[in-house]
C-alpha cells in the first residue's frame, strides 16, 4: 500500500532534540492530523518530510522511495508552509503557472472557481499579500497541483471566519472527488475535528498518539459531578485531568465508560480538542 | 529532465526584467553617445566596459540565487542536486546569451565608429595587428563566454557561501577578506621587498596569456578551471543546504 512512512527519524537543532526517534505512517487517500502544542516537531516533521531538512537518524520513504533529494518522491506532494517561500516580487498567477511546471499539471479549471470564491487577485505579487490571501493563493495551489500527498501547515493563518469555513468545504468537496492523502497541522483543533479520519499528536518530540479519530474519542469519556462524588468515582480509573468550577467537577478519564453512569454524572464524550490539552498538558 | 529544464526557464523568466533594463540602459548610453557624436564633430564614438560590467551583472544575478531561487525550487520538490545542475546550466545559457548581446553591441559600435574599444581588444590587440578583424570577434565571444560564466559561478558560490554562514562567520569572512586586501600590500613591501605582490602579477599576467604571445585562450582556460572549482564550492555548500527559520 500507497504511503509515507517515517522510520524512527530523530532531528536536534544545536543539541536541542526536537524529534526523538519518531516513527509513523501515512497512508495513502485519509486526511490525518498532526497535532502538537508549540514547539512538539510538527513543523520539523513536516520539513524533514519535504526535504527542506535533513534528519540526524532515521529515514523517510515516499511510497516506498526516498524522500530525501528525491525529485521523482518530492514530485508526490505538496507543503503549504507559514513560511512564505515563493520570491516576494512573484505575481500570484505565476505562482500557479510556475507550479504547473514544476509538478506537471495544474487544475486551471478549479483554481479559476477558487480565485473567484475567494476573492484573490493574481495579478498581486507576494509581498502585496495580506496574511489571510497569503494562506489563500497557497491553498489554491495545494488543491489544485495533481498530488497524492497534500501537508497544509496551518492552513487557516489569517483567514477570516467564511473564508475559513470556505476552505473546509472546499477541501472536503475535493476530497470526494479526488481522494488523496491531506495532513492538517493546525492549532485550531475543534474546526478540524470533524473533517480527520486519522490523528497523529507530538508531544515533546515523540508521538503521544497514533490511531483514528473515532478510537482515539472512543478512548475515554468526560464526567462532571459534585466534587466529592467525582472524587470517589475517579478512585482506581485512569484520570487525564480535572476541571473544577465553583463545587462541581470535571473529570477526563480514559477507558471504558461503565453502564448506567448516566444516572448518577452528566457523561459526555470526549471531545479532539479536551482530549489533546489534557493529553500535552505538562 | 522535465524539472530540470523547468529549473532553467524559472532563472531566465526571474531575470528577464533586470537583463532588459541592463541593456535598454546600455543601449540608451551607446545612442547618447553617437548623438553627442553627430552634434559636436570630430569626436570619437566609443564604448566601454560593457563586458565587464556583463560579468558583474551576472556576477550579482547570481550571488541572489540562494535567497530567491533555492527556496522557491524546495518549495517545488526540486532536490538540491537538479537545483544546482540547473543554476550551473542556466549560467551557461545566460553566459552565452548575454555574450552574443554584448558583442553585438561592441559589434555595431565598431560600425558606426571604426574607433572600436572592447576591454578584449583593448589587452590582445597586438594579437589581432591593432585591426578589429572576424579573428578579434570570434575569440573575443569564447574569451567573453568563458569571463561570464566564472563570474556567474563565483557569485553562485559567494551566493551558497554566504547562505550557509551564520551572522558571525559572515564577519569573520568580510573582515578577513578587507584585511587581507588592505595589510597584504604593506606587508609584503616591508617584509618581502613586493615578492608576493610581483609574484601575484606575474602569475595573473600569465593566466590572461599576456606573457605568451597575448594569447586568449590562457585566459580562457584560466576562467573555465576556476569557474570549475567555484562550482564546485557551490555544490558542497548547497548539497546539505536547509530551509531557514
Amino acid at each position: 500500500m500507497n504511503a509515507i512512512e517515517v522510520c524512527k527519524v530523530s532531528k536536534s537543532f544545536g543539541g536541542t532534540p526536537v524529534l526523538q526517534d519518531i516513527s509513523v505512517r501515512f497512508e495513502e487517500g485519509k486526511i490525518y492530523g498532526l497535532l502538537g502544542r508549540n514547539g512538539a516537531g510538527k513543523s520539523t516533521l513536516l520539513n524533514l518530510i519535504n526535504n527542506r531538512l535533513f534528519p540526524d537518524s532515521g529515514q523517510i520513504l515516499i511510497d516506498g522511495q526516498r524522500a530525501a533529494e528525491n525529485d521523482a518522491a518530492q514530485g508526490k506532494i505538496y507543503f503549504m508552509s507559514e513560511k512564505t517561500l515563493y520570491p516576494r516580487d512573484m505575481k500570484i498567477k505565476h505562482v500557479f503557472r510556475w507550479s504547473k511546471d514544476f509538478y506537471g499539471g495544474f487544475d486551471d479549471a478549479y483554481a479559476q472557481h477558487l480565485i473567484q470564491a475567494f476573492g484573490l487577485d493574481v495579478n498581486k505579487k507576494v509581498s502585496q499579500l495580506s496574511t489571510g490571501y497569503s494562506s489563500i493563493y497557497k491553498l489554491i495551489t495545494a488543491l489544485c497541483v495533481p498530488v497524492p500527498y497534500v501537508f497544509l501547515d496551518e492552513p487557516v493563518l489569517g483567514l477570516d471566519a467564511t473564508h475559513r469555513d470556505l476552505f473546509y468545504k472546499l477541501l472536503m468537496e475535493t476530497y470526494v472527488e479526488r481522494p488523496r492523502t491531506i495532513i492538517l497541522s493546525t492549532h485550531l483543533i475543534e474546526e478540524i475535528a470533524n473533517l480527520l479520519e486519522h490523528v497523529v499528536i507530538l508531544n515533546h518530540g515523540m508521538v503521544c498518539r497514533d490511531q483514528t479519530c473515532e478510537e482515539l474519542l472512543q478512548s475515554g469519556y468526560m464526567v462532571t459531578g459534585k466534587a466529592s462524588e467525582i472524587d470517589a468515582f475517579i478512585q482506581g480509573k485512569e484520570v487525564l485531568g480535572m476541571d473544577a468550577i465553583g463545587g462541581l467537577k470535571t473529570a477526563y478519564l480514559l477507558g471504558e465508560r461503565p453502564q448506567g453512569l448516566e444516572d448518577a454524572f452528566e457523561v459526555a464524550p470526549l471531545t479532539l480538542q479536551k482530549l489533546f490539552v489534557k493529553l500535552t498538558s505538562e | 529532465m522535465k524539472k530540470l529544464k523547468s529549473t532553467i526557464l524559472l532563472q531566465i523568466f526571474q531575470s528577464r526584467w533586470s537583463i532588459l533594463v541592463y541593456y535598454g540602459v546600455i543601449l540608451l548610453v551607446f545612442a547618447l553617445n553617437t548623438c553627442s557624436a553627430w552634434f559636436f564633430e570630430g569626436r570619437e564614438v566609443s564604448i566601454n566596459g560593457t563586458e565587464f560590467s556583463t560579468a558583474v551583472f551576472l556576477f550579482i544575478t547570481a550571488a541572489i540565487f540562494m535567497k530567491i531561487q533555492f527556496p522557491f525550487f524546495l518549495q517545488n520538490g526540486i532536490s538540491r542536486r537538479t537545483t544546482f545542475v540547473g543554476s550551473i546550466l542556466a549560467g551557461g545559457v545566460f553566459a552565452v546569451g548575454m555574450t552574443l548581446f554584448t558583442q553585438l553591441i561592441a559589434l555595431l559600435a565598431h560600425l558606426v565608429s571604426s574607433n572600436i574599444s572592447t576591454t578584449f581588444f583593448a589587452i590582445y590587440s597586438e594579437r589581432y595587428g591593432y585591426h578589429y578583424n572576424p579573428p578579434a570577434f570570434f575569440e573575443g565571444l569564447v574569451w567573453n563566454f568563458a569571463m561570464n560564466l566564472m563570474f556567474y559561478l563565483i557569485g553562485l558560490f559567494f551566493s551558497a557561501l554566504m547562505y550557509r554562514l551564520n551572522r558571525i562567520l559572515k564577519t569573520v569572512v568580510f573582515a578577513g577578506l578587507g584585511a587581507l586586501a588592505l595589510f597584504l600590500p604593506a606587508l609584503d613591501v616591508s617584509l618581502g621587498n613586493g615578492q608576493i605582490i610581483q609574484s601575484l602579477g606575474r602569475a595573473f599576467l600569465f593566466c590572461m596569456g599576456l606573457l605568451e604571445n597575448c594569447n586568449p585562450f590562457y585566459a580562457v582556460a584560466t576562467f573555465l578551471i576556476l569557474g570549475a572549482l567555484f562550482a564546485a564550492g557551490e555544490y558542497l555548500f548547497l548539497r546539505r543546504a536547509t530551509v531557514k527559520k
